[in-house]
């Protein structure tokens, strides 16, 4: 069976058979269910891998689900596409191989994590998340789009709500919900919009045949928003603390890698579908403005946080602003081909690298926040002090963490937010300086937990801790390492990566021509 | 070459980082190289300067970091957490404030 | 005019789902809306599909008339499992929170700033 060319519909079922068959399997054993796992998730990264390799060089890839032949996009008979259609192009592998990176190694973490006998069901509702990402950006039509956010919604949901014998767990997990639910409603709303008007539902031949009348503004505005909403943007970002502050902590890795996936639908609809909107500059500003406002509330309230999860939370609203302002000066100038090839494209792959550096650094802390509580046992930052002496490989890993969230060379964070400001400079210079601002505030904040938490004597009531187990630790030290990789070599990644998906958002008529 | 990263209007080159590093490191080595080498370890003279105080073991709590930034940013703050009710009403009230600024920000530019 | 009907209800039943999440502080109220919300978007897309002429789209031993258009009834009916699962998982939540807390008030939460 030739494997490359099944590989987008395989991605998205191996997780989906590995989440139905994990309970059956629990029944034989310990060591069967989690080998099981382990593999349906290296097997899910190896396909992801070499789909990569393959769209890279040579372009878009599309499946036709139920045709005669995978790439029958257009049956004989009509000539509008009629069946689901997986269309990959270089930003969606992008997106996939970050997210199943980051949930295979969350799943290495939980090993020790998560008490024994709930991990079955932790492990199939995280594989029906992973299924639920990657079908959300591998697929080519907006219903799909809308089923696979409903699906990761609600995986997601059920997961805040682990811990459900604490009170608070529980009411953020009402919150998350509900937001998910009413941006999910609003969402089929825009499709139907879209579907009245045009009886299409593919993305490639939408962006054919779309015309700009006012329902489709309607629908482009409900759209961006519901996407805005999941993602975390400030004014929609209330549920973000609440959400990822309650969550185990491997389960707010990977929300980080969910919420992303709605940046991604939010990315792909604007750029693929509307960038020949005449006013695309309004839609464009709207965007920056939503990303300042996050860069600057998300930091500005993470300061005056006491609970460790939250206030990691509150960054991770401020680095989805770094992401929104980078790729929405790639949407301002997207009409204006001199200044596209001068800082456009530069601007877009400062923000898509913020994307893959964002969630191995967040990883990364959050990895190192669970390491505490699991040890610790509370999230109060006014009860920790002096854990450097007992644990001081989550020391060491945290330091890596925040150093690189802050942008400090030679690690990942760095890179990218070079490219941020040296391009977003030259749109325009005032909000330059605020993401400046932001990222001396971000070190402010982190030296606040640095210090309160692993410097200092040592308390007397934490003396007889030590360090977490050493599935955690290996977890950890690949993302550490990751971290370093990419902020002393990033031309590995943004010359074969991140250069072919700027330039996949930007040309809307390769995608259309690659699937139709 | 494999170790350049351009953006448009600057580089960053992970070699002349490292480089830079080192030479840093090996000066400071210098400086306490030629510094003073007879000196009472451990006593009175390395300890830290406490006002005349005794060293305390004392840690800070984290609500007590950063105190004069807080104090002197009070009023703002108060509105901000003013504006971070916990209740999902405001969620969905900001969500449809938002369609609604967006909705006629695109009319009236299309106008 | 009356053939946009259907239309102008939809959008009210929104008004009102949106108005009952916004306004009301019982936790039971709140799901109530998304359920409204909900059922006016199924309305939404059925009512995209219907022909004044047409006949249920079966192609056996069909009339010779135009057909009602069967895409959004497939989409209406996979919006009405998903939002079974939501709803049924927010009452679970709600139970939860009740057991908790000992009150369904929206106002007495503990996660706030």
């Amino acid at each position: 069976m030739n494997l490359i060319l099944h590989a987008p519909i395989l991605a998205i079922a191996i997780p989906l058979l590995g989440a139905l068959a994990t309970p059956l399997l629990s029944k034989l054993g310990k060591t069967i269910r989690n080998l099981w796992i382990i593999l349906s998730l290296l097997f899910t990264e190896f396909l992801v891998l070499i789909l990569t390799y393959d769209v890279i060089s040579n372009g878009i890839r599309a499946y036709t689900l139920g045709a005669k032949f995978p790439t029958d996009t257009i049956p004989t008979a009509n000539f509008i596409p009629v069946r689901i259609i997986l269309g990959v192009d270089a930003f969606s592998v992008f997106m996939a191989l970050t997210s199943v990176t980051i949930v295979l190694i969350a799943s290495i973490y939980s090993l020790k994590f998560i008490k024994e006998r709930t991990k079955s069901k932790y492990y199939t509702l995280l594989l029906l998340l992973t299924a639920a990402m990657v079908g959300l950006v591998f697929t080519g039509d907006l219903f799909s789009m809308f089923v696979f956010l409903e699906l990761l919604s609600i995986s997601s949901g059920v997961l805040v709500a682990f811990y459900f014998h604490k009170g608070e767990v529980v009411e953020a997990a009402f919150k998350y919900i509900v937001i998910s639910a009413i941006g999910g409603l609003m969402v089929l709303l825009a499709i139907g919009l879209l579907y009245g008007h045009y009886d299409l539902l593919n993305i490639a031949a939408l962006a054919n045949t779309l015309t700009f009348s006012f329902s489709d503004k309607v629908a482009l505005v409900l759209l961006i928003s519901a996407f805005a909403m999941k993602c975390g943007a400030v004014p929609l970002h209330m549920w973000v603390p609440d959400a990822y502050g309650e969550a185990p902590a491997s389960i707010s890795a990977v929300l980080v890698v969910a919420s992303q996936a709605s940046l991604y639908a939010l990315f792909r609809i604007s750029f693929t579908l509307f960038s020949a909107l005449p006013t695309i500059e309004i839609v464009a500003w709207s965007i920056i403005i939503l990303g300042v406002l996050s860069m600057f509330i998300g930091v500005v309230m993470a300061i005056l946080q006491s609970d460790i999860k939250r206030l990691m939370a509150y960054h991770a609203i401020s680095q989805t602003g770094y992401m929104l302002l980078g790729i929405g000066v790639g949407l301002a100038v997207i009409g204006n081909t001199n200044a596209l090839n001068s800082f456009g494209v530069t601007a877009m792959e400062g923000g898509i690298f913020h994307i893959i550096n964002h969630a191995i650094y967040k990883g990364l802390l959050f990895l190192t926040a669970g390491a505490i509580i699991y040890r610790v046992g509370t999230k109060d930052l006014n009860k920790m002090s002096g854990l450097a002496h007992k644990m001081p490989f989550t020391t060491i890993f945290f330091l890596i963490g925040a150093l690189a969230i802050a942008g400090l060379p030679p690690f990942n964070g760095f890179v990218s937010k070079l490219m941020i400001y040296e391009s977003v400079f030259r749109f325009n210079p005032l909000l330059s300086i605020i993401a400046m601002l932001v990222s001396i505030l971000t070190l402010a904040s982190f030296v606040k937990v640095f210090y309160s938490a692993f410097m200092g004597p040592k308390s007397k009531e934490y003396n007889k801790i030590r360090e977490v187990p050493k599935t955690m630790i290996i977890a950890m030290l690949v993302l550490a390492l990751l971290t370093l990789l990419l902020g002393l070599f990033p031309n590995i990644v943004v010359d074969n990566i991140i250069n072919p998906a700027a330039h996949a958002l930007i040309d809307q008529l390769k995608y259309v021509g690659g699937i139709l | 070459m494999i170790y350049l990263l351009e953006t448009g209007t600057g580089f960053w080159n992970p070699l002349l980082w490292l480089i830079s590093l080192f030479i840093t490191l090996l000066s400071v080595y210098l400086i306490r190289f030629f510094g003073e080498k007879n000196y009472n370890k451990g006593k009175e003279q390395t300890l830290a300067f406490y006002s005349g105080n005794r060293p305390t073991k004392l840690a800070i709590k984290s609500n007590n970091i950063y105190w004069g930034f807080f104090k002197s940013l009070d009023k703002y703050y108060k509105i901000l957490s003013y504006l971070h009710t916990g209740l999902v009403n405001d969620y969905v009230f900001c969500f449809t404030l938002v369609i609604v600024i967006m909705l006629t920000l695109l009319t009236i530019g299309g106008l | 005019m009356i053939n946009y009907f259907p239309f102008l209800a939809v959008l009210i039943l929104i008004i009102m789902g949106l108005s009952a999440i916004i306004f009301k502080k019982n936790l039971i109220k709140i799901i109530i809306g998304i359920s409204i919300i909900g059922s006016s978007v199924n309305l939404f897309l059925i009512s995209l599909g219907y022909r004044s002429t047409g006949v249920a789209p079966i192609f056996t031993n069909a009339p010779k008339l135009e057909m009602v258009l069967p895409t959004p009834q497939a989409l209406t009916l996979t919006n009405i499992v998903i939002d079974l699962a939501l709803i049924a998982f927010m009452l679970s939540l709600v139970a939860l929170v009740y057991k908790h807390y000992k009150s369904l008030d929206i106002r007495d939460r503990r996660l706030k700033g």
